[in-house]
């Protein structure tokens, strides 16, 4: 293990993770095989942090594993150790790697890597070489599975998606809703990735244990242009703080064909206690687990006057359009029983006038998240296009600029209040 | 009568009402007129220019994990399900399932050389004007994945009778191997000009097929089993039913239809909700009849079906389902007691909790 500069060893282990305190199962189980992956400079490495279950250390230094699959994450297959040279500590381990949504998700009593030699569960795992599964990793190769990787040390995280047809919208391109979706799944993995997940989906574990999740409140979104059907995008992310007692998430989105800033975006959120549904402060044990993350790094603000200008309130006076009688289906539902963030992207358009949706491109998009909605509520969408008069937010100017409003249809309580920009389609 | 996809030739809705059009027995029935069809190889070339380049070929095939297999009859594809694919049970929903089979579906087409327009024909197919049209849609999960979970999905087609095509479809759980649920699907070629339905020619059958299993494979090979069990009219008063519902805009796919996943949705709308909340869906049959588009509006209806018990006199009678199983019908149809969009058959089986 020694001459390898950089090495890559994975655990195969499919079926086994039952008979683990079995000391007969665990040679049996390790199909540990070594693989000697490019000469990946430690920046490009991923990093885990784990704590040692069984002794109760506290959270030890990062580990350096250099693909992209981190233990926090579809980990009940493979589990990905680096060099422990690199390593600050001589013991390495990760602990509960658990696939985050499942149910009860399957645990995984990980192995050690003591000053180079690797064990599971104390027992010597005999690390080898082996032709059975030869992965070829090179540098534009993403784990077999599409899971990201942190770049930048580890303070930026990584992932490309394959555009799918069914993520196309009537204009042949990706639509906004999917960019989003997109986006929040690079959130996600990003907190599993990093070693701090909780049981919720995005929650740490300390916050889970204080019945805490993370609320956004805001994003914006601004598209240079839309991918197509089969485009491979690759999505940066990173947080930072945002006043006391919020965070900022930021995206970037790029063509990994032309290399090139398709779209960005940022986000801003605060925490909630999701029985009281209170919004709460930032306790200090959750701040310990989210610093070191922290990457103060503005990706829209740079350009943008006044990032938080407000959005006005629509009503039914200046309101150009009002569609009401929109109804939440059942799969517009999230895990927590509310209508899912992107959906409301979905309704802001449908009341948007077909000619602009035709003929112009939405560079913009903002919103604003008021209130949250359950599914009983019948909802209003209500709209106004304006032609620019009033400077324009993002980097390129705007054709055209809208304001929206989704209200609860019976006592008007609003939900999300939007602004939009388009340009028009020819200008391209 | 079948799902037509009608080429983005098509105009715009007009406003009257659908059930004026002729109802030739053979033809098939769209929601609204199409302009001049454009069959030429001017209309070849440009559905050829819609071929990704090699380059982007080589770097999505590449992220996609999938290929064809070794004897090139099937294409097999793994999928890791996404956070926002999942719902309230935490698994997938079936309507991701159904994108995903749509996925490798197109995945398969285009990495044979049929075109990447959505409609995944042939040279042979688009020079005689001849699309397919979905038939009828049959899905069974026996297990759902859950959010991280990896399927490995192999799907092939091959020749149903003269004038069909099938695909099938076996998912599995790609850590396991398990199978966790099948799929099949019917086709037929129709005649976007005449817009008859039209017997596969040998010509456009060799080119069809040539990527196909000669022998019959079939994802259900089992006799009598749910993929060919017919679904009746349905003429009772509906026990539940959701009116007034609208394709939004992120329903329409690529050619301005309504994609076939969000009749699943509507289907599943008029499901009472303690069957929702108690109950998985285990089994999913649909079979298209109209098409529907940007402004129509939909009923959905559902009736609730008991099982067929034979008594002692060889007579079959109706019974209620094991406590385990609930069985529905579905209706989907133009609003108003308009004509029938799809009818449907649902399967659930009860969550341990």
């Amino acid at each position: 293990m020694g001459a390898l500069s950089l090495c890559l060893i994975k655990l195969k282990l499919v079926g086994l993770i039952e008979p683990l305190t079995n000391e007969q199962a665990v040679p049996q189980c390790l199909s540990v095989y070594a693989d000697i992956i490019r000469k990946a400079s430690p920046e490009e490495c991923n990093t885990v942090r784990g704590t040692d279950e069984q002794s109760g250390h506290a959270p030890i230094a990062l580990m350096a594993t250099p693909a992209s699959q981190s233990a926090g994450r579809i980990t009940h297959r493979l589990c990905f150790f680096g060099n422990p040279e690199k390593t600050k500590s001589s013991i390495l381990s990760v602990e509960r790697c658990d696939n985050g949504g499942g149910r009860g998700g399957r645990n995984i009593r990980c192995a050690n890597a003591v000053n180079g030699a690797v064990k599971i569960n104390g027992k010597a795992a005999d690390v080898r070489s082996s032709a059975a599964h030869p992965v070829t990793v090179d540098s534009d190769d993403d784990d077999t599975f599409r899971l990201g990787k942190f770049v930048e040390g580890r303070l930026v995280y990584r992932q490309r998606f394959v555009i799918r047809s069914y993520e196309i919208g009537p204009d042949r391109t990706a639509t906004m809703e999917t960019l989003m979706n997109l986006l929040q799944e690079t959130a996600l993995n990003h907190v599993m990735s990093s070693g701090l997940a909780g049981d919720g989906f995005g929650a740490t574990r300390q916050m889970s244990l204080r019945k805490l999740i993370w609320v956004v409140t805001r994003i914006n979104i601004q598209v240079d242009k839309y991918s197509q059907w089969g485009d491979v995008v690759e999505i940066d992310t990173w947080v930072a703080s945002s006043g006391k007692n919020g965070m900022r998430r930021d995206w970037i989105i790029r063509d990994r064909r032309t290399k090139k800033m398709i779209a960005r975006a940022t986000s801003n959120w605060v925490m909630m206690n999701r029985e009281t549904r209170k919004l709460s402060k930032i306790p200090e044990e959750v701040r310990e687990e989210v610093l070191p993350f922290y990457l103060d790094r503005n990706i829209i603000a740079g350009d943008n006057p006044n990032p938080n200008r407000r959005i006005e309130k629509l009503t039914d006076a200046t309101a150009e359009s009002v569609r009401s009688g929109l109804e939440p289906r059942w799969s517009d539902m999230d895990v927590n029983q509310h209508v899912n963030n992107v959906k409301y992207i979905g309704w802001i358009l449908e009341s948007v006038p077909l000619n602009v949706l035709i003929e112009y491109h939405l560079t913009s998009i903002t919103l604003d998240y008021r209130r949250e909605c359950r599914q009983s509520q019948l909802l209003e969408s209500l709209t106004t296009m304006s032609s620019t008069g009033m400077p324009s937010p993002s980097l390129s100017s705007a054709d055209l600029q809208s304001t929206h409003l989704i209200r609860q249809q019976d006592d008007k309580a609003e939900i999300v209040r939007a602004r939009a920009e388009w340009r028009c389609k020819e200008h391209h | 009568m079948l799902r037509c996809h009608i080429p983005p030739q098509c105009a715009p809705a007009p406003l009257a009402r659908r059930g004026t059009l002729p109802t030739a027995t053979a033809a098939v029935r769209c929601a609204r007129p199409p302009r001049a069809v454009v069959a030429s190889a001017a209309a070849a070339a440009q559905v050829a220019a819609a071929v990704p380049t090699a380059e982007r070929r080589g770097l999505a095939e590449r992220l996609r994990m999938g290929s064809l297999l070794d004897d090139g009859l099937s294409y097999k594809e793994s999928f890791v399900v996404r956070s926002y694919e999942v719902g309230i049970n935490k698994t997938a929903t079936v309507e991701t399932i159904a994108n995903l089979l749509q996925e490798v579906g197109c995945n398969h087409a285009q990495s044979v050389g049929f075109s990447t327009d959505g409609f995944a024909t042939t040279t042979t197919m688009r020079e005689l004007g001849l699309i397919w049209v979905t038939n009828r849609m049959h899905i069974e999960i026996y297990k759902y994945p859950a959010w991280g979970d990896v399927v490995e999905i192999e799907t092939w087609c091959q020749a149903d009778g003269r004038i069909g095509t099938r695909r099938d479809w076996i998912i599995k759980d790609l850590a396991n191997g398990e199978v966790i649920g099948r799929a099949t699907s019917k086709w037929v070629m129709m005649n976007v000009n005449t817009r008859r339905l039209q017997r596969v020619s040998d010509e456009v059958r060799d080119e069809v097929f040539v990527h196909c299993p000669k022998t019959p494979r079939l994802a259900f090979p089992e006799e009598n089993n749910g993929s060919l069990k017919k679904i009746p009219i349905l003429t009772d008063p509906a026990h539940h039913s959701r009116l007034g519902l609208v394709p939004r805009r992120a329903d329409l796919d690529m050619n301005q239809h309504v994609n076939n996943v969000t009749y699943i949705g509507w289907v599943l709308e008029s499901i009472p909700q303690d069957i929702i909340d108690t109950h998985e869906l285990q089994t999913i049959t649909l079979d298209y009849r109209r098409e529907c588009q940007h402004d129509d509006i939909v009923d959905s209806l559902t009736y609730i079906e008991e099982a067929e018990e034979e008594s002692s006199n060889g007579s079959l009678f109706a019974a209620p389902h094991p406590e385990e199983q609930r069985q529905f019908l579905h209706c989907l149809r133009f609003a108003g007691k308009g004509d029938e969009i799809n009818r449907g058959r649902t399967v659930w089986r009860k969550l341990a909790r």
